[in-house]
């Protein structure tokens, strides 16, 4: 029985009219057959180039007939599973339900004086087990939660995040891409008898590096699914109109699609978004921004709506307020719930903080239970004899009647409420006698107590033969002169 | 399983019907009402427990109190009928003040207190101090608790206790203040002995007030 | 030329179906035709009889026939227009489109470095007005606003007084309470300025109405001011614990007022105000903050709005759980907003509200600003065309080297597509930490103080006098009332 995810109990909340989703498709199908994309390399061309599709070596552009395009969707399953170590923590991914995944950060932050600094091992391995014990987190991406790691080199820092994942997360991770390491990450996936899925990130515009391609080839010819994302900025690595951003968006995604479908057809696919509007003062992605989350909705009402494959977004994790505060609060939270209401299929949410920068297990904590509100939101609203209860309204009357007492409030309020287990709840004098303790002390303390609490159960073979997949990679790359 | 045993778990599983019917039995067989008040206590505080440690809720707590209310009666009649001495914790006068018609926090609180084994005398909504002071005194009350949920009406409670001095009756009564609008500073800035902003903090502070073990 | 407010141009969230709101909808007449509701006001039992309502005036119940209420609900317009003081602020209320967000209330202040309630004074509440008047993204008000309390006024004047200080330095419509005869002064006041104003008229749950509501609605009916009917069961409580029976029941209540308005004076504008919380099933009180709020509120909104056709104000948005702007406040009070706009919400009563209805902040109202700018600009949604789409465009830059920052399309479009919040962090790092860390909140003290010094005074010098001279008159009043 597969870990309980969200499913949405009613229409997912749509922007674009029949016209518009069409007229994005159509320029989607434009781009891939007259501007083509750029990959970067030699069998990736050479299988195009045998499937029908126009390939210039070399300028290394390839342009792929409409035809081929819209079969290759078609090829994508609309739902699949994904194994855990343990059953409890298998997923069925798609339909109408949401998973929830963390977000990552570089590093990680004091959080006294949300100073960034380089996280330990042991801080990654601690802030896993809290991960692995939340009840809305559900599966990672790669290098989370932390992507740099004290005393551990460039190169071994993608294996050794997904070592650290495969010991303490028992749930499912994605592997890849970068700097080979999916040969790690699949090495350890069978090792332990568990599902991952390949990170396949093009480089915006229109481009696909060696590392995406070559993870997502070898990944799906292991016979695991593939995440092809797009990540453009708007006005800087895309177009700055959101429309042509999504055209754009699209034509690289499906190009990563035809792709994985000609290495291995009907391979499952998560269609990944991670786009931005470009912050026009710095350059930067513009994190938090609110057009993070007009794409996402139009995002799913293409891929979820018009395509039927699943979607999992990255755009809602970060803020880019560089502490735990009101603006943290409102960024992620409405980029996220409106990302959700649209339909997405995963979200990557939980515990990420400034940009891609920084991550903190007690911000995991709080994002948790907004998960779990988002969650409940996307249940929706029970009607029914017992929901409308117009005999115990009859009963009750007007005033001086109240419902408190009634044992149809016992049965239903749980039901019907989400209560969130890191949030200040207490009225004014109770929250100044108990020290004045807002969310974040709550969430800090259950870090500590979630610490104390976990239990590590992989079996001793198990955790060696990950350990000896560790050092077979160090080699690996020492030998490259990378390590 | 004793008839006692069958009380404290109709209370606890919130059945009002098996509650008075348990307290029925007990006086058809001639049995110790004031034990039958003992078992709805220890189920009180079965309940109450639970509310503390965050396992059980408010509405398990009014679910207990409203079965208890409908065994009490039942044993009280019988504890006058034999002459005896009923064990209640204290007489509480409590309303909500003129011009304020919201009884939801009054009867909460007056719920929760009754389970407790207070002797409650709810005189309503929208009630002017003179009814207060009458009540005060007819019942002999031991606390005064009052309700209002508008600043505008907030001031009556002041009024009150102005009227209780008048009638020589403020010294021999505990006043409690309590509603959304009221603070610690307005109840001290009036005169109140005591605020509570949650209905269950109420009945912690009638018990200390009248110095019972919380 | 009303504000322009945030226009929606996509369909809005919707999240019962059509049976469902069919349900829902039977329920609510049935309760007033069975159960009936409680109306403590002899003047509004006889009308109803009048009216053709089964009245029992012992028990002051009121049953009505499904017909009269069907009609009375289609007498109510589905827009109007409210007139400011500044005719660019007067407001379009209508049940579809624009949205407009409002400010919600606080009993008192708050001491901004500990968080602390404090009582503010007079002069507070003239510069937390100041300061409303000047958000780009605030277009109305509600009654007792900011503060309910303030330094040195009696209970029986914090009305009036509230009152006073909006008609002097709120150029935006507003809303009129309902406790101790306040609309005596606030229709007065609006006289004399020839503006309009709405009044309050909220319903005591479950199923009652009590007389300082009837009378304001009245009073408002003679006049010929809009009136903000309003529901405000707190589920579990006095409410049923279910969202579906927490819809039937507040319909019910609404629909009462509506009906008791519309015979008042058929065609009124109407608004539809939800103030509806689940029970905090720990300490009793409202549910500020919790996600049933947004549960309820989708399908409130989409009733009134779809079945019923009237402007709805969603107050609920308002006050939260946490006791400071933190990430707390900050993921409650952007989910019940963004959601209350998107199920429709005609005016999100959201702006300034930090913990329940107890305490208010110029700061906080500034942080909110910012917040309902990007929950506007998502209401308006997207641009497709052949601009947009830029085919040519992405042809021509073609894939990487290529890239868009320089292109002339970038420059004349960004600002079109993207909103850029005034006070929000938006550094990077290094800069944050050379600008001295600073948050958004003190980027937003700032904004607060710019705003107040720069807050120019307009009120012609005849008006300002005649609302002191009708503050005066309340003061005597109340006085002989034994009331001060």
């Amino acid at each position: 029985m597969p870990a309980k995810g969200y499913t949405q109990g009613f229409k997912p909340l749509t922007i674009m009219t029949e016209e518009q989703v069409e007229a994005i498709h159509r320029g989607s199908l434009d781009v891939l057959e007259h501007t083509g994309v750029r990959f970067e390399s030699k069998r990736a061309l050479k299988l195009f180039e045998k499937n029908g599709c126009n390939v210039d070596h070399e300028t290394r552009r390839v342009r792929i007939p409409p035809g081929l395009v819209e079969e290759c969707l078609r090829l994508c399953p609309s739902t699949f599973h994904l194994k855990g170590r343990t059953p409890k923590y298998d997923l069925s991914i798609g339909g109408r339900t949401l998973h929830w995944a963390a977000f990552p950060g570089m590093r990680g932050i004091d959080i006294d004086t949300w100073e960034p600094r380089t996280p330990t091992i042991q801080d990654n391995h601690d802030a896993i087990k809290i991960l692995a014990d939340l009840e809305n987190v559900h599966l990672l991406p790669s290098y989370t939660p932390y992507c740099e790691l004290e005393g551990v080199a460039p190169s071994m820092l993608l294996p050794t995040s997904c070592w650290s994942q495969m010991k303490y997360l028992r749930k499912p991770v994605r592997i890849g891409q970068a700097e080979d390491s999916h040969i790690w990450g699949i090495q350890m996936a069978q090792a332990l008898g568990v599902d991952v899925f390949a990170a396949m990130e093009s480089a915006p515009p229109l481009t696909w590096y060696g590392d995406a391609i070559n993870c997502a080839w070898d990944v799906a010819e292991a016979g695991y699914p593939v995440e092809v994302g797009c990540g453009a900025v708007l006005g800087g690595t895309g177009p700055a109109t959101l429309a042509a951003g999504m055209v754009s968006s699209n034509a690289e995604v499906m190009s990563g699609i035809v792709l994985v479908q000609l290495v291995r057809p009907r391979t499952p696919i998560l269609s990944n978004a991670f786009v931005f509007p470009q912050n026009m003062r710095t350059g930067a992605p513009g994190f938090g921004r609110i057009g993070i989350s007009l794409f996402n909705v139009m995002y799913n009402q293409m891929w979820r709506g018009k395509y039927n494959i699943p979607t999992m977004f990255g755009s809602s994790g970060p803020g880019n307020s560089k502490s735990i505060d009101y603006q943290l609060g409102y960024e992620k939270s409405i980029a996220t719930v409106l990302t959700a209401i649209s339909g997405a299929s995963i979200i990557n949410y939980v515990g990420g903080l400034t940009g891609e920068l920084s991550y903190h297990p007690a911000l995991s904590i709080l994002d948790n239970d907004v998960a779990g509100m988002i969650g409940r939101f996307l249940e929706g609203v029970e009607v029914s004899d017992d929901t409308l209860a117009l005999d115990l309204i009859q009963q009750i009357g007007p005033i001086p009647g109240f419902f408190l007492g009634e044992a149809h409030t016992r049965e239903w309020w749980q039901k019907e409420q989400y209560v969130p287990v890191a949030s200040d709840q207490l009225t004014y004098p109770e929250w100044e006698a108990a020290g004045k303790k807002n969310a974040l002390d709550y969430a800090k303390e259950m870090v500590d107590q979630m610490l104390a609490n976990y239990q590590h159960d992989l079996p001793e073979e198990q955790d060696q033969e990950l350990d000896r997949i560790l050092n077979e990679a160090r080699h690996f790359y020492k030998k490259k002169g990378l390590a | 399983m004793s008839v006692f045993d069958d009380l404290k778990s109709a209370v606890i599983e919130y059945n009002q019907n098996k509650a008075a019917a348990s307290a029925q039995t007990i006086v058809d067989e001639g049995l110790d009402p004031l034990e039958g008040l003992d078992a709805i206590s220890e189920a009180m505080t079965y309940v109450g427990n639970g509310y503390s440690t965050g396992t059980l809720w408010l509405p398990d707590l009014v679910g207990a109190a409203g079965a208890s209310q409908a065994a009490m009666p039942i044993l009280e009649e019988e504890i006058r009928k034999r002459g005896q001495q009923s064990k209640s914790l204290g007489t509480i006068v409590l309303g909500t003040v003129a011009g304020d018609i919201h009884t939801i926090g009054k009867s909460m609180v007056g719920v929760l207190l009754v389970a407790q084994g207070f002797r409650v005398v709810d005189v309503g909504a929208d009630t002017p101090a003179s009814r207060f002071v009458e009540a005060v005194r007819e019942e002999t009350a031991d606390i005064l608790a009052l309700s209002a949920l508008l600043t505008t009406t907030a001031p009556q409670m002041g009024k009150v206790i102005d009227a209780l001095k008048e009638a020589g009756l403020r010294d021999r009564v505990k006043i409690m203040v309590g509603g959304g609008a009221i603070t610690q500073e307005f109840a001290d800035m009036i005169g109140a002995d005591g605020y509570g902003s949650t209905a269950p903090g109420a009945v912690e502070l009638a018990k200390k007030m009248l110095n019972l073990p919380v | 030329m009303p504000a322009r407010g945030f226009m929606r141009n996509f369909r809005p969230l919707e999240i019962l179906t059509e049976e469902q709101m069919e349900s829902i909808h039977r329920g609510s007449l049935d309760v007033l035709e069975h159960t009936g509701i409680r109306f403590e006001s002899e003047k509004a039992l006889k009308l109803f009889e009048k009216n053709g309502c089964k009245v029992d005036f012992e028990n002051k119940r009121v049953r009505f026939p499904p017909g009269l209420v069907e009609e009375c609900l289609r007498r109510c317009p589905t827009s109007f227009h409210l007139r400011a003081r500044n005719p660019k602020n007067d407001l379009n209320l209508s049940a579809n489109n624009p949205t407009y967000f409002c400010v919600f209330p606080g009993m008192r202040t708050v001491d901004i470095d500990t968080w602390e309630p404090r009582t503010p004074t007079i002069e507070e509440n003239h510069n937390a007005v100041k300061v409303l008047d000047s958000l780009e993204h605030v277009h109305l008000s509600v009654s007792y606003v900011p503060y309910c309390e303030l330094e040195g006024v009696a209970p029986a004047m914090l009305l009036p007084t509230s009152c006073w200080s909006r008609m002097k330095y709120f150029t935006k419509p507003f809303r009129v309470g309902q406790a101790e005869e306040s609309w005596l002064w606030g229709i007065q006041m609006a006289q004399v300025l020839d503006i309009d104003v709405f009044g309050s008229f909220e319903s005591a749950p479950p199923l009652t109405w009590y007389g300082d509501a009837i009378e304001c609605a009245w009073a408002h009916a003679e006049a010929g001011f809009p009136i903000e009917v309003g529901c405000g069961a707190v589920l579990g409580g006095t409410g049923p614990a279910t969202f579906a029976g927490g819809l039937v029941a507040s319909n019910a209540e609404m629909m009462s007022g509506i009906v008791l308005v519309q015979l008042l004076r058929p065609g009124l504008g109407t608004i539809a105000n939800c103030f509806v919380f689940p029970q905090n099933m720990r300490t009793g009180a409202p549910g500020f903050g919790q996600i049933g709020i947004s549960l309820f509120q989708a399908g409130y909104t989409q009733m009134w709005r779809a079945k019923y056709g009237l402007p709805t104000l969603l107050g609920a948005c308002g006050p939260m759980a946490s006791k400071l702007p933190d990430a707390q406040y900050g993921y409650e009070k952007a989910m019940a907003c963004t959601i209350g706009a998107l199920s429709g919400g005609s005016i999100i009563n959201a702006i300034g509200g930090l913990h329940g209805e107890l305490t208010y902040h110029p700061v906080v109202s500034v942080l909110d600003n910012d917040m309902a700018g990007m929950i506007g600009r998502f209401l308006e949604g997207l641009h497709v065309n052949e601009e947009t789409l830029a085919l040519d465009l992405i042809q021509q830059v073609g894939p990487i080297p290529g890239f868009f920052l320089g292109e002339s399309h970038t420059r004349e479009n960004w600002h079109k597509e993207q909103f850029v919040p005034q006070v929000f962090d938006q550094l990077t790092y290094t800069e944050w930490q050379a600008a001295g860390k600073k948050s958004a909140i003190d980027n937003a003290k700032e904004r607060v103080n710019e705003l107040i010094a720069n807050y120019e005074h307009d009120l012609p010098e005849d008006k300002e006098v005649e609302l002191d001279r009708i503050l005066e008159e309340a003061k005597h009043y109340y006085h002989k009332k034994g009331l001060m």
